[in-house]
């Protein structure tokens, strides 16, 4: 062969200098994973998938709002008469109702009224939207996260990716940080609307919103409360993204993780019944299992944060906060690593 | 400045042993390969001879299963993220992101290269675009882009950080004859301002126009490698027709009996039919020695009616190695082609030394 033998092949040659018009950003660790940050947002603003969730997203938390006031209205307009509770004997004439029969049932009928707009005024509003954010944005994310994993397999771009220079594990955690922002992008988004949206419904009931102990702990409390479903949001995103990086696929990203979401609660159930039906130590064990399950811990955390919301019942912690997050953190840990293992160590043929 | 000015006798790429077996499959096997700066090397293999997974080990995508691969001084399993910024590549067929236009898919890319977010690099993503023509189509989405388009925004990704290494895999797949004329032209430029280019073809034609250094590889082990000149002037015939068949035969044994005493530049001589069935001499040797030949045979008082140098083509080498290598290749009967052309041997009296004709290569 005519190579010059002499040349040391591990000789370290020095990077030329790139013509004028390329220009390098920095090239420390964290830099690069934030401009990779930066490249998976521009492409998901620039999906049509994305826009479209998103307008679902905003949709579907105005829908909410104005489905109860539709429901109030409803209730408004249904006559006192209709909450009259008149004893009627068999085979005799119901008897007239009377001014106190009348005066309750318009008791009732406020009640009511007011138990449904409650939803429509903070913190009521506050509680709905994370609802919507537990259920519909979940799945929302659950879908976007597995696209833009699993896409990058199914299409063939990650061979793209990985041959750009960050490392792989760079590429990841730039994944990860994209999610973590799209989830308090949303929050930040959904909640003031939902306040807004709620506020504008609560007109038409003439019911004025109460400001009584909105104090600065209160709003912590409102920030602490977000960050639980924050928390639960990205606990499915990585969920998402550890299905798709291991099935190499959206469709094993998005199935594997919303089969996840919606069969857990029936597993749990399932448990704790067959736990009963256990006798001594098993059945104890079996119907502890759903203590350990993400779902219920990321409830349990969501509603030992919710209480602490004025004019909100309390209702006894199922879960401490302390195991709930110890739980949850257990479970990311297993999906970022996992995602993180094979990522690194996969060959990629496709 | 001296201490990065270019060496044409730097190592860009040293493989050592490099080998990859995917279950029972050995789809690259001690693979021992170096190519220079300034180097448009050509990588050359039938279907399945382990061109693309060699090119995805320099890239790590794949872990080698033994053997290692060193680029630019640095090894590829451990300082990869040293390595890639300085290396533009496709693999196959490009893919990008089909709901993003070309030039936002480039922005994209470059982001992923390290280069500044943002408007900064507008004026680069515009040069390589306006370099591989897609300017017009730069806001079309790429879903919409037809095969040669989707191959250019490949190459126009591949130069977007003016990598010293550029690894071309199969660069003109779907390229219309138009097209791959303007890559070979984008080749020999980039060649020019001192680039490294690694290119695996199945267009030998190509290869051969742009390559000056070949590797050819077959079921995953390195065949041949080598300047594509020598390899081409080993290939080298002269054509040599005598005026009726007593002229041809005489001058046949007399070369005949050159090459016997001792004339080890004619590796091979066999008589064939030209396309007019006219029988001619060919000589396996360099085209250098024509003149000598001629002179051996006027010595002879046999004067050629024709005497033509042959060159060879790369296509021939290629096929020829790849069959020579493998008996069973799957394209057999191109290989035959390539070895024996249309010749038709004539019969050589016992007493002229049939041995050195079905001797040879």
């Amino acid at each position: 062969m005519q190579v010059t033998q002499s040349n040391d092949p591990e000789k370290f040659i020095p990077a030329q200098p790139r013509t004028s018009s390329v220009i390098m950003g920095r090239q420390d660790y964290l830099s690069t994973v934030l401009r990779l940050i930066g490249m998976e947002l521009y492409k998901i603003r620039h999906r049509i998938m994305s826009k479209v969730l998103a307008a679902l997203a905003i949709i579907a938390t105005i829908a909410v709002f104005v489905v109860i006031m539709l429901l109030f209205l409803i209730t408004a307009n249904t006559p006192v008469s209709s909450y009259v509770s008149v004893q009627c004997q068999p085979g005799q004439t119901c008897p007239q109702p009377n001014a106190t029969d009348l005066q309750q049932a318009q008791v009732q009928k406020q009640t009511s009224e007011a138990s449904i707009s409650q939803a429509l005024r903070i913190p009521g509003s506050l509680a709905l939207v994370n609802q919507v954010c537990r259920s519909l944005v979940m799945i929302f994310i659950i879908i976007l996260f597995g696209t833009v994993v699993g896409g990058e397999y199914s299409v063939g771009t990650i061979r793209l990716l990985f041959t750009r220079g960050p490392t792989r594990t760079q590429f990841l955690l730039g994944k990860m940080g994209t999610a973590l922002a799209i989830i308090l992008l949303t929050i930040l988004v959904l909640v003031p609307l939902g306040i807004i949206v709620g506020l504008l419904c609560n007109l038409v009931t003439g019911i004025s919103p109460s400001v009584d102990g909105l104090s600065a702990a209160w709003f912590g409390q409102v920030i602490l409360f977000f960050l639980s479903t924050a928390l639960g949001l990205f606990l499915y995103a990585m969920m998402a993204i550890c299905f798709s990086t291991l099935g190499r696929a959206t469709a094993a990203g998005v199935a594997g993780a919303l089969s996840w979401a919606f069969i857990e609660p029936l597993a749990s159930t399932l448990l704790s019944a067959a736990g009963n039906f256990t006798p001594g130590n098993w059945g104890d064990i079996i119907k502890a299992i759903p203590d350990y399950l993400p779902g219920n811990n990321l409830g349990a955390l969501i509603t030992n944060e919710s209480p602490r919301l004025p004019n909100t019942v309390t209702t006894a912690p199922t879960l401490s906060t302390l195991h709930a997050i110890s739980v949850l953190v257990v479970y990311l840990a297993i999906f970022i690593g996992i995602s993180l293992w094979v990522n690194v160590r996969r060959n990629v043929t496709n | 400045m001296d201490n990065i000015s270019p060496h044409h006798d730097d190592i860009i790429i040293s493989t050592s042993r490099l080998t990859k077996v995917f279950g029972n499959l050995v789809a690259v096997n001690d693979l021992n390969l170096q190519v220079m700066r300034g180097d448009v090397f050509g990588f050359l293999g039938p279907n399945g001879s382990g061109k693309t997974t060699t090119i995805r080990m320099l890239l790590g995508l794949i872990r080698p299963t033994a053997g290692r691969a060193v680029i630019f001084g640095m090894d590829n399993t451990y300082r990869l993220s040293d390595i890639l910024p300085r290396i533009g590549a496709i693999i196959e067929m490009p893919v990008f992101y089909p709901y993003l236009s070309g030039s936002d898919n480039l922005f994209a890319v470059a982001a992923a290269s390290g280069m500044t977010s943002g408007k900064a690099n507008r004026q680069r993503i515009s040069e390589v675009l306006e370099i591989v023509e897609l300017q017009q189509a730069a806001h079309r989405s790429y879903k919409n882009y037809s095969l040669g388009m989707k191959q250019r925004m490949g190459i126009a990704a591949a130069l977007l950080t003016d990598p010293e290494l550029i690894l071309l895999d199969e660069p003109t797949n779907g390229l219309d004859p138009a097209g791959v004329y303007e890559i070979r032209q984008l080749i020999k430029r980039l060649a020019s301002l001192g680039k490294t280019i690694f290119v695996s073809s199945h267009i030998l034609y190509e290869v051969q126009q742009v390559c000056n250094r070949v590797a050819i590889m077959q079921k995953g082990n390195l065949i041949k490698i080598g300047q594509v000149s020598e390899l081409l002037r080993q290939h080298e015939q002269i054509i040599v027709r005598m005026n009726g068949e007593d002229e041809t035969r005489q001058a046949l044994n007399y070369l005949t009996q050159i090459q016997e005493q001792g004339a080890s530049w004619i590796k091979h001589i066999q008589v064939e039919s030209n396309r007019q069935n006219i029988k001619q001499i060919q000589v396996d040797a360099p085209l250098s020695h024509s003149a000598e030949i001629n002179a051996l045979l006027a010595q002879q008082q046999l004067f050629a009616a024709e005497l033509r140098p042959l060159e060879a083509s790369l296509e021939e080498v290629f096929l020829e190695v790849t069959a020579s290598a493998n008996p069973n290749t799957e394209h057999p009967g191109m290989a035959a082609l390539a070895r024996e052309g249309n010749r038709e041997e004539m019969p050589i009296p016992p007493s002229s030394a049939p041995n050195s004709i079905q001797g040879g290569r």
